[in-house]
C-alpha cells in the first residue's frame, strides 16, 4: 500500500504528459472506427487505463505504438462482443466504477459537421488497411515510420498504401 | 499539415506512381482531411480523467522537482546534524572521523582554524585520561603529540588552553594513563617556551623596524 502510493507519485507526472499528448490522437482514431463519440470516449479512457495498470513494465520509446495497439484491441474486442449481443467490454472503467464523461460541446460539433459526416460515409466504404494509413498519416500526421511500426508493416509499404488510399477516397467522394 | 509535409508528401505520391497532378490532387485531400479532423477535447475532460482515474493529482500527487528538493533538503539537514553532532565525539566513537573530516575542510577553508586543532585534542585527552580504553588513549596522546609537533599556526595562548586540559587531565586520570600526560604536559612547555621565543622576537623586530623608521625627535622617516 505504501510503495503504491510512493509508485504513484514518481510515476503520475510521466503518465499525464503521455495522456496529454496522445489522447486526442486516440480518440480521433477510435472515432475514426467506431464513428460513435461516446464510445470513442470510454475506449480512450479503457486504453490509457490499461497503459496505466502495466505503467512500470512499459518501455518509453513504444508509447505511442503501444496505445493504438491497445487501443485497436479494445475495438476489436468491443465490435466482437457487440456482433454476439453482449454488452461493452470496459473492464478497467467498470472495475473502478467510474461515472464516464464526455466533451458535450465537441460531440454537437462533430455531429453537426457536414463535412465530417460526409467523409465519415466515405471513410466507411474504405478497406479497412488503407483507412488506417488515412487515419495515421493524415488525421493524426504520423510519420510513414511511425505508421509502419503501428501496423506492423514496412515504410515502402506504408507509403505504397497513403497512395491507394488518397486514391480511392478521391474515388469514393467523385461517386457520391 | 504545413508546406514542407505536403511537398514531401507529393514527392511519396510521386515515388508510389502518382502523376504530377494527381500528387497535387491527393495531397490536397489529404490536407483538408487533416483540418477536418483536428478537434480535441477540452482541457477539463482530460484533468477529470486524470484526477478521477488515477488519483495523481488529489491525493499523491507532489511534482518532481519538488520532491527532489525536500530529498535533497532533507540529506542536507541530516548531513548539517551529523557534522554539528560530531564535534562532541571522542576517539572511538562512530561520529569522531566526522569530527577529523569537519577540521580538516574547515581548516583548508579558514587557516586560521588550525591552531585550534591542538587544543581540541587536548580536550580529547582530558575526557579519556579517566576511561580505560589504553589504546584509544594511546592514540589520542599520539595525534596530539604529532599537532604539537607539526602545526606551525598554533600561538602561545591555545598552548597554554592545551596545558590546562592537560593538568586537569593528570589530576583525573587514571594511574595508567599518567606517565603518558606528564610526558606530553613536559613536551608542550618545551613547545610554549618555543612559540613565545617566536612570538617575542617578532615583537622586538617589529619595535626595532618602528624605531628605526622614525628620526631623534620621533617623527616619521621618509
Amino acid at each position: 500500500m505504501y510503495c503504491d502510493k510512493i509508485c504513484t507519485m514518481f510515476f503520475s507526472q510521466d503518465f499525464e504528459n503521455i495522456y496529454i499528448k496522445y489522447s486526442d490522437k486516440i480518440y480521433r482514431y477510435v472515432y475514426l472506427n467506431t464513428l460513435d463519440p461516446y464510445l470513442s470516449e470510454d475506449i480512450t479512457s479503457e486504453t490509457f487505463l490499461r497503459i496505466w495498470k502495466n505503467w512500470k513494465k512499459i518501455k518509453p520509446d513504444f508509447m505511442q505504438a503501444l496505445l493504438y495497439k491497445t487501443a485497436k484491441n479494445i475495438i476489436i474486442d468491443n465490435y466482437r462482443k457487440n456482433k454476439n449481443g453482449k454488452k461493452v467490454s470496459l473492464e478497467n472503467i467498470i472495475e473502478k466504477g467510474l461515472e464516464p464523461s464526455y466533451d458535450e460541446d465537441l460531440i454537437e460539433k462533430i455531429h453537426n459537421n457536414e463535412n465530417i459526416e460526409k467523409i465519415n460515409k466515405a471513410l466507411k466504404l474504405l478497406p479497412e488497411n488503407l483507412k488506417e494509413v488515412l487515419v495515421l498519416r493524415f488525421i493524426n500526421d504520423l510519420s510513414a515510420k511511425e505508421a509502419a511500426e503501428i501496423l506492423d508493416t514496412t515504410e515502402v509499404n506504408i507509403r505504397v498504401l497513403q497512395f491507394r488510399a488518397l486514391k480511392k477516397l478521391k474515388e469514393v467522394i467523385k461517386n457520391e | 499539415m504545413n508546406e514542407d509535409n505536403l511537398k514531401n508528401l507529393m514527392d511519396e505520391l510521386r515515388e508510389a506512381g502518382a502523376l504530377e497532378k494527381e500528387s497535387e490532387e491527393l495531397a490536397f485531400i489529404s490536407k483538408n482531411l487533416s483540418n477536418l479532423y483536428s478537434f480535441e477535447r477540452s482541457n477539463h475532460l482530460k484533468t477529470r480523467f486524470l484526477e478521477q482515474n488515477l488519483s495523481t493529482k488529489n491525493k499523491y500527487f507532489i511534482p518532481r522537482q519538488m520532491f527532489a528538493t525536500a530529498i535533497l533538503s532533507l540529506v542536507f539537514l541530516l548531513g548539517l546534524t551529523s557534522v554539528v553532532g560530531a564535534q562532541k565525539s571522542l576517539p572511538g566513537q562512530s561520529l569522531y572521523p566526522v569530527k577529523r573530516l569537519s577540521e580538516n575542510i574547515i581548516s583548508f577553508i579558514k587557516p586560521s582554524f588550525k591552531g585550534e586543532i591542538l587544543e581540541r585534542r587536548s580536550e580529547e585527552i582530558k575526557e579519556l585520561s579517566g576511561k580505560k580504553d589504553g589504546d584509544t588513549f594511546r592514540n589520542t596522546v599520539d595525534e596530539y603529540e604529532r599537532e604539537l609537533n607539526e602545526n606551525k599556526a598554533i600561538s602561545s595562548k591555545k598552548i597554554e588552553e592545551a596545558q590546562k586540559n592537560l593538568e586537569e587531565a593528570r589530576n583525573n586520570s587514571l594511574e595508567e594513563h599518567r606517565e603518558d600526560i606528564e610526558r606530553v604536559i613536559i613536551k608542550t612547555e618545551n613547545r610554549q617556551g618555543d612559540v613565545k621565543r617566536d612570538e617575542d622576537g617578532k615583537e622586538s623586530s617589529k619595535d626595532d623596524n618602528e624605531e628605526y623608521n622614525r628620526d631623534s625627535e620621533g617623527r616619521p622617516r621618509f
